[in-house]
């Protein structure tokens, strides 16, 4: 059985059809990116997995249970956590502030505490600012935040929306390593991407989105040699 | 009465007058701080703090002042059970009245809170009727620099002040340790300051605004009792009155934020001692709103404020 | 002297009674009515001690109540509160109409008429005088508007009308001829007369 599953997934914002069957799967062990350009329903689609988003038809599960009508602030304590796009961290909450509230349904201090530790050693950037606000940071110390606030809540699957939009290409060589880092010690990611050259290096296999739907999906290495994929993405001519 | 007699005394006006406008401001900016309502039924649930506890020492039959270790008992036991009834009021008019309207446009729930406060207040007047309501004078008046502190003065300083004061200022402390320090705190700044992203952090803000609809309403409720216990009259219209200056108070201080509001309601304080004694009491509230429109004109977020407020 | 203004729905009048005190005046009048915060201020001027400074509190008709020494001690506003109120002492009242009143509203309501209570029933006795003198007009009267002006023209031409406190006459205006209007000091627990204030309610 698959960690999550996406099957026939439809969703709309209003009477827009935002998602038109999107299904997908992601294993323990794993990375999966999926790749797309903008308005494709990257987001909408961790949107829906995170709860923010319910379908209209189609279901989502965790390890075997439906997740699709569940709130958002369940879905995280049944073990999925987002860094969403555009970081989204609290801005006049502290460093640690921000990083406890990861962990918000947690009560076991003594593990938060040994997270929080665990996050610093990821991003020591972090350590010396812990003091500061979200709002003070650079845009890559609020990404490596928001990735960081993301792992507190100890999930069983990581979404990550964008880390390297905005960043400087140093910062994305930097966000990509940490990424790895990760997915090295036990957590499987979902990765949305719009910077695919990076994405499909990282992971182990890849879904491309187009206007709602899957248009194709394979091991990243079959993906990188897609006339398509090299074409729309990889920016080649 | 000397300059110097006057000048102490508007001050301890100035500061009794905001202690109790701060910690009825208190509720409006947290309120709008979560779900940017300006909840103008907040005001009303002040009114019936004072009409509940009055219901409750009534039911105890306290009608005089007392002493003791029956006074603070009594004191303590209906602050509570205000704290409980008030808070309890406030959640429920949330859940009835502004829950189904989270996703309305902002205005919806804005006249809804309009139609609440009048509702309120006619539930208040079929209750303890239209006249003022006398509460029992409780905690006893002593006038401290005079007959304590044996000194020869002009300046009324009593044991009811040291209440009023002894019971808001602690009150607020408590709140600003709570919202700084707790982990429910915390998650309230959190979704005040992003709801969608609290929600990804495994944050209820469903929980987070009952909370904060609780709280508010217990500092009310403990605002009208200590009112009633300083003045020993209310009316079913005084949380109109003082709603209208707590509001203002809250968004001179910069709405959504809770130190402004307590320091917004202290400013309010004072200017309307001042206002009183050195202008003419019919132009405190133009003084008051005028001050308001300055702030709004020149500080558009208030005295604290770190955003700009949305117009209503 | 000073003039200044309140807020019909506030409560707390704390900081412009400090501006009384300070003045040193001798004597605060308003204009208030039960509701809208005459017997706070007689409350909070009680709380700063200003009847124990010797200041006075005078305000007219509508406090005329026992709402007033309810929000006070009674020993605190013992000769420190007086009303003025358009009738002598109740039981000094000098027509068969008003001590027919006065025994009868007793008896029904266990307490003293307030000062509406007064106006109220001089305001019914207008009525129905009115319309017993206008009756063979309104028999004759063609429609509804006619019997309604019929029974208004008798009562701007209403003239020694036995009312509680005196006759009732009115001018051309609608105003009372003759208007008895006395001054009552709060003592020993209740409004005690005075004396009676000029007749001729001609402005100085």
């Amino acid at each position: 059985m698959a960690l999550l599953e996406l099957d026939d997934v439809h969703v709309y914002y209003g009477n827009i059809h935002a998602l038109k069957g999107v299904s997908l799967t992601v294993d323990k062990g794993e990375i999966v990116t999926l790749i797309g350009s903008n308005g494709a329903g990257k987001s909408t689609t961790l949107k829906t997995i995170s709860g923010l988003k319910h379908p209209k038809q189609g279901k989502i599960t965790l390890e075997g249970k439906r997740i699709d009508a569940v709130e958002p602030h369940r879905v995280v304590t049944m073990g999925v956590c987002q860094a969403p796009e555009g970081r989204r961290i609290f801005p006049r909450l502290t460093v640690l502030e921000n990083l406890e509230m990861g962990a918000f349904h947690r009560n076991d201090k003594a593990g938060i505490v040994e997270d929080v530790e665990r996050v610093f050693e990821l991003f020591p950037r972090l350590r010396e600012r812990r003091r500061q606000q979200g709002g003070t940071l650079s845009g890559g110390e609020q990404q490596m935040l928001a990735i960081g606030r993301a792992l507190m809540s100890r999930p069983q699957l990581l979404l990550l929306d964008e880390p390297s939009m905005g960043l400087s290409p140093i910062l994305v060589e930097t966000i990509f390593q940490i990424i790895q880092e990760i997915h090295a010690q036990g957590t499987p990611i979902l990765l949305v991407e719009q910077n695919a050259l990076m994405a499909l290096q990282v992971a182990q296999r890849g879904y491309v989105l187009q206007t709602g739907r899957i248009v194709l999906q394979d091991t990243v290495e079959n993906l990188a040699q897609n006339e398509m994929v090299r074409r729309a993405y990889l920016g080649e001519t | 009465m000397t300059q110097t007699e006057l000048l102490i005394q508007l001050l301890i006006n100035g500061v009794t007058i905001g202690s109790y406008l701060a910690l009825i401001a208190l509720g409006y900016t947290m309120v709008y701080g979560i779900i940017e309502l300006i909840n103008f039924a907040h005001g009303d649930i002040y009114m019936l703090g004072f009409m509940i506890s009055l219901t409750l020492l009534g039911v105890l039959g306290v009608r005089g002042t007392l002493g003791g270790w029956e006074l603070w008992a009594v004191l303590i036991g209906v602050m509570l059970a205000t704290m409980l009834c008030t808070g309890l009021l406030n959640m429920t008019i949330d859940r009835l009245a502004y829950k189904p309207l989270r996703r309305a446009p902002r205005l919806a729930p804005l006249i809804t809170a309009v139609g609440m406060s009048f509702m309120l207040e006619n539930l208040a007047m079929i209750w303890k009727g239209s006249s003022q309501i006398f509460y029992p004078n409780v905690f006893p008046m002593i006038d401290i620099p005079n007959q304590v502190l044996g000194m020869k003065t002009n300046v009324l300083f009593t044991t009811k002040d040291v209440l009023l004061i002894g019971v808001t200022v602690p009150l607020m402390v408590g709140l600003s340790l709570f919202i700084r320090n707790t982990k429910m705190g915390k998650a309230m700044r959190a979704t005040a300051q992003d709801r969608e992203a609290a929600a990804l952090m495994g944050i209820d803000a469903e929980n987070v605004i009952r909370t904060t609809f609780f709280v508010g309403g217990a500092l009310a409720g403990t605002a009208g009792m200590i009112v009633g216990l300083y003045l020993n009259t209310g009316r079913y219209l005084m949380g109109f009155d003082a709603g209208l200056l707590a509001f203002t108070s809250a968004v001179l201080g910069g709405i959504g934020n809770v130190t402004g509001a307590m320091l917004g309601g202290f400013f309010i304080g004072f200017l309307q001692a001042f206002s009183d004694q050195y202008l003419s009491s019919e132009w405190t509230r133009i003084i008051v709103f005028t001050t308001l429109i300055l702030v709004l004109v020149f500080r558009p977020s208030g005295l604290l404020g770190q955003r700009t407020p949305d117009k209503l | 002297m000073a003039h200044d203004g309140v807020e019909s729905v506030n409560i707390d009048f704390r900081a412009l009674l400090t501006k009384v005190k300070a003045s040193g005046a001798d004597l605060v009048y308003g204009g208030f009515l039960v509701d809208s915060g005459g017997p706070q201020i007689a409350q909070q001027m009680d709380a700063l001690g200003m009847f124990k400074a010797g200041v006075k509190f005078m305000s007219e008709d509508a406090m005329y109540s026992d709402a007033v020494p309810k929000a006070v001690s009674p020993e605190a506003l013992n000769g420190n509160l007086y009303v003025t109120f358009s009738s002598p002492a109740l039981d000094q009242l000098p027509t068969k109409t008003g001590q027919n009143f006065y025994k009868n509203y007793k008896a029904k309501y266990n307490g003293d008429p307030i000062g509406w209570s007064i106006y109220s029933y001089n305001a019914m006795l207008v009525i129905l005088d009115s319309i017993k003198r206008a009756a063979p007009q309104i028999d004759a009267a063609k429609d509804v508007a006619a019997k309604r002006q019929a029974v208004l023209d008798a009562m701007t031409a209403t003239k020694d009308l036995e009312g509680v406190a005196g006759p009732i006459t009115f001018d051309k205006n609608g105003d009372v001829v003759t208007a008895l209007f006395s001054g009552f000091l709060f003592k020993d627990g209740k409004y005690v007369w005075q004396r009676n204030i000029s007749g001729d309610m001609k402005c100085q």
